[in-house]
């Protein structure tokens, strides 16, 4: 860090490790509250943003404070009624929709738009709601400007992630779909110029929430521009979407892709399905950019999940996505036991500036809550793992087949693309690992498969392997 | 509160056959209920252990070690901690009034040891208390039975001696509710007591509210999709006809009609316009799938239509460095790190990025609260110098405990009594009267207090006492999360139990 006086943060560095990244954090997102007894706590946020800066990861980052979006930012996505009333309601107006009889009158009135607009028990109106809103789309719609300028490698917003927002109407504690809004403006450039401008810049969206990526999917369910993967929970679990046949829409088929997972998914499971996948995702569709929705609820231990991740295996995702050097964008998301969230979100901006945290948490004011231990990681529960082997290659299977559709698309001209347009040092790694994993198909996929887990079969073995691609 | 004789008749610490007297009337009534029913008392007199223990052992089963002991080894006697509290008018109204200090102090105790009284009077003698207040409760209505639409409320017949029994008289949902928490704690037990009795009216008021809050408004839902997961394996289904076999048709995902993850009590979301809406699915037939594996219930696709879609920006090609539109650049925010200016000569060394505490420290007592205080206060002055402005840019004066400074200690005393009475999970909200208490005071404060030094001093309080209980994430006021001894009286102890913390002596250790 031999430029940290300056505004400029350090670039590419001949390791090809570092990354320029940027934070985006608002000073005031942890007084929001949703009210008693409500799983959702802003002041995550806060506790996350605070280890981070005990842990001095601020000194490899740029940090900022969002620009709030106006409500003609938020209806580039969101209808006009419903943008317009989540700006002007109050929990007063809430409270005398609540207590009104009669079926007319202006309080019925605001009684029947609280229906319409899914405002309630889950997503209740709250002092603040807009600005925290505001703040949350601010910040991703920044990450996406950050990564359009070229300014940074990584973007990190973990007010972000609010994956269940529809167009519409609220859901599962989402107001404004923060994605959606930050995908909208990557959209709007193509960062690497093509030869053949017949395709707009794509994007990539993962989503390793516990539930699924609703909101975000169906925005984008009908278009070969933005492609999104879900890993969830599925089977009686809200929101009840991310089947696996469902796989997009018209121009968009095959550019949904839904791993339905069951309860108590361990790390190895986990990354058994994702960097097989994920590797192919990023062989096929070749995104300019990628957004990973990081929700900690996935983590072993969450008040309303049941996964059992380790912070590590959480993590190592971000690792994986990292080392392919596409701009990436970073949010947050679910997650419902506090400590544990600002555990995770905070080894995920370590592992963002390349830096491993040591496991004895530095004091911060927080510290209680992470007691009786006090340390940085988490471990899994003595769960019995719902998802076979055999269930996890069936699904494996049945999507890389999905994948292997949008290979001869039509539409996806990916041999005209020039040669001379591949980042240097990184991508020839890059093309290496895909040109191996190309070779591979059907029968003896899920052989070489397992060789490549075995290193996460140890702690860091994810990191491990992150370095030895990038390296 | 309705009071047994032989209570009265043991205010003073029970000798040996008062004790002896007590368990067997207890005993007796218990059993005129079904519970205990074979336990004897006369034929096991050579035990040692008190007749009254051996009656609470039995009524619970034999699932908690008896006698109880507190953290330093020293056994609590059941029947004075329970005469002690039954004497306060029982546990609610100890709770309310605050005084368990005063029943530690009754059972011979030191006050600091009141949450772990609580502690073991919750574990091991609550439900004794409310299985006996319903015996009361019982003999009180006769046999009118229960099945009326009026529900009798226990103790509402002399509740009137006592103004801290109102929350007592509330409606008979609130009773039920309590009921049904009951029955969460312990289920089978009180189930089947009620069952032999015939006595069953809160099971078919908690059947028919349920049937009135999920299955009227979700009519086409079957009942388990709510928060309580089933532990389900992955249904064969989702893959199985993969390779085009001809198994029968697949249902595909849905949006549940209830939208909720937070609350099984729903407002029905279809809203007017949901309905005509075109919902297409995503396979269109021709291909590997079968084509009419949803057929059979279209509400289960992913909407198409312009009022759920995004619209997709006309893209441009970016200049080599970025767009320089102002509408782009305002979103660049404001930048706080890293400072424009320098602010101060500390240079800070790269390789502490990423360390952690040191792996020991020479306190007195390591680990103790008082530690702790000193190191974060440490710690917090490290990082004040070295952030400059930003550590207020970041608002980390309002982060931690140091919010608390701006309240007194009776307003904090006042916060933690109100927090104390409400349950969340009897529906009690204690923020409408924690709002009305510190009119004062903005919401925003509030919250900032109760998230930074409230439920921080909980946790510091279940890591030493409670370490296997922790729980940051329910805003609920249960047992041994807010001793009487706890931060208000600025006294503090753990298991070391001689540290004391004194807020304003620990500022000037912040502070110099």
């Amino acid at each position: 860090m031999d430029e940290k006086s300056g505004s400029s943060l350090p670039s590419i560095g001949a390791d090809a490790k570092k990354r320029r990244v940027s934070y985006f954090y608002e000073p005031s997102i942890g007084d929001h509250y949703y009210g008693q007894g409500h799983p959702m706590k802003p002041h995550r946020i806060r506790m996350a943003h605070n280890l981070a800066v005990h842990y001095g990861l601020h000194r490899r980052m740029e940090v900022c404070r969002p620009f709030p979006a106006s409500s003609s930012d938020i209806r580039r996505f969101h209808s006009a009624d419903y943008v317009d009333f989540l700006s002007s309601v109050t929990p007063a107006i809430v409270a005398s929709a609540a207590a009104t009889q009669n079926e007319s009158g202006s309080s019925a009135a605001s009684a029947r738009r609280l229906r319409k607009f899914n405002i309630g028990e889950d997503c209740p109106v709250f002092e603040g709601l807009f600005e925290f809103c505001q703040a949350s789309a601010g910040g991703s719609i920044g990450a996406a400007v950050k990564l359009n300028r070229g300014d940074s490698d990584i973007a990190i917003n973990w007010a972000g992630g609010l994956h269940h927002a529809k167009k519409g109407e609220a859901s599962g504690f989402c107001y404004v779909n923060d994605i959606v809004l930050g995908i909208l403006e990557l959209l709007k450039y193509h960062r690497v110029p093509l030869a053949d401008s017949n395709n707009g810049q794509r994007v990539l969206y993962v989503d390793i929430d516990i539930h699924h990526g609703d909101g975000v999917e169906e925005a984008f369910y009908t278009t070969d521009r933005v492609m999104t993967v879900s890993f969830h929970k599925f089977g009686d679990y809200f929101p009840g979407t991310g089947h696996i046949k469902d796989v997009g829409h018209g121009t968009g088929k095959y550019y949904a892709l839904n791993v339905p997972l069951s309860d108590w998914i361990d790390d190895d499971s986990f990354q058994g399905l994702f960097r097989p996948l994920i590797q192919k995702v990023m062989e096929v569709y070749q995104p300019e950019a990628v957004v990973l929705q990081c929700g900690a609820d996935s983590l072993a231990g969450d008040r309303l999940g049941c996964f059992n991740l380790s912070i590590r295996g959480h993590a190592s995702c971000l690792c994986f996505l990292r080392s392919f050097n596409v701009p990436l964008m970073v949010l947050g998301g679910g997650g419902y036991t506090i400590r544990n969230v600002a555990r995770c979100w905070c080894y995920e901006t370590a592992v963002a500036v390349d830096v491993e945290p040591d496991n004895r948490l530095p004091y911060n004011e927080y510290y209680e809550y992470f007691g009786p231990d006090y340390n940085l990681h988490i471990e899994p529960k003595n769960m019995e793992n719902q998802n076979s082997p055999k269930d996890l290659e069936c699904i494996r299977n049945m999507l890389l087949e999905h994948l292997s559709r949008i290979q001869h698309a039509p539409s996806m001209q990916f041999q005209a693309r020039p040669p001379d347009v591949e980042p240097p040092e990184q991508e020839e790694e890059d093309m290496d690992h895909r040109q191996r994993r190309r070779i591979w198909n059907g029968e003896n996929y899920e052989s070489e498969d397992e060789e490549d887990q075995k290193p996460q079969n140890h702690d860091s073995g994810a990191d491990d392997q992150h370095r030895n691609i990038v390296s | 509160m309705e009071e047994c004789p032989v209570v009265t008749a043991a205010r003073s610490p029970p000798s040996a056959t008062s004790s002896s007297a007590a368990a067997a009337e207890i005993l007796a009534k218990l059993k005129s209920v079904g519970a205990c029913s074979d336990l004897d008392l006369s034929a096991e007199a050579v035990e040692a252990s008190s007749p009254f223990d051996r009656v609470v052992s039995a009524f619970l089963g034999g699932t908690r070690p008896i006698p109880p002991m507190l953290g330093d080894g020293r056994v609590v006697d059941l029947l004075r901690l329970y005469l002690a509290v039954k004497e306060r008018g029982g546990h609610d109204a100890v709770n309310e009034s605050g005084s368990w200090t005063a029943v530690a102090q009754a059972i011979g105790l030191e006050p600091v040891v009141a949450p772990s009284v609580k502690l073991i009077y919750l574990k091991y003698l609550d439900m004794m208390e409310r299985r006996l207040e319903e015996v009361a409760g019982e003999r009180e209505t006769g046999t009118e039975g229960n099945g009326g639409e009026t529900l009798k409320i226990k103790g509402s017949s002399d509740s009137d001696e006592s103004p801290s029994l109102k929350r007592k008289r509330q409606s008979a949902i609130m009773e039920m509710l309590r009921w049904s928490r009951r029955l969460a704690v312990a289920p089978g037990k009180l189930y089947m007591e009620r069952r032999t009795n015939g006595n069953d009216g809160f099971i078919e008021r908690v059947l028919m509210m349920r049937k009135v809050l999920y299955l009227k408004k979700l009519p086409c839902v079957p009942s388990e999709r709510y928060l309580v997961q089933k532990r389900q394996k992955t249904h064969p289904s989702w893959y199985e006809d993969a390779t085009g076999s001809d198994s029968p048709a697949l249902r595909c995902s849905s949006r549940l009609q209830s939208k909720q993850i937070l609350s099984n009590s729903c407002s029905s979301s279809e809203t007017s316009g949901a309905d005509d809406k075109p919902k297409l699915h995503g396979n269109v037939s021709g291909d590997t799938f079968n084509g009419n594996f949803s057929t059979d219930d279209p509400e289960k696709e992913v909407p198409v239509g312009h009022h759920y879609q995004a619209e997709i920006p006309d893209y441009v090609d970016i200049p080599s460095h970025g767009s320089n539109d102002p509408d782009d650049l305002k979103w660049l925010g404001t930048m706080i790190w890293p400072p424009t200016k320098k602010v101060n000569n500390l240079e800070v060394q790269d390789d502490s990025i990423g360390k952690g505490r040191p792996n020991s420290c020479s306190c007195k007592h390591p680990g103790s609260v008082r530690c702790i205080k000193f190191h974060v206060a440490e710690e917090r002055l490290r990082l004040k110098l070295e952030l400059g402005s930003v550590f207020s840019i970041w608002k980390f004066e309002n982060m931690g405990e140091e919010v608390a400074l701006s309240w007194t200690a009776s307003e904090q005393a006042k916060f933690k009594d109100i927090v104390r009475s409400n349950r969340a999970s009897l529906g009690e909200d204690f923020w409408d009267e924690v709002y009305q208490c510190f009119p004062e005071k903005s919401r925003q404060s509030i919250v900032s207090y109760y998230f930074n030094a409230f439920v921080l001093w909980r946790r510091a309080y279940q890591n030493r006492i409670t370490p296997h209980e922790i729980n940051s994430d329910d805003d609920e006021s249960e047992f041994g999360m807010v001793g009487d001894s706890f931060a208000c009286d600025k006294e503090y102890f753990c298991t070391e139990n001689t540290q004391c913390m004194d807020l304003v002596e620990f500022t000037d250790t912040e502070r110099g």
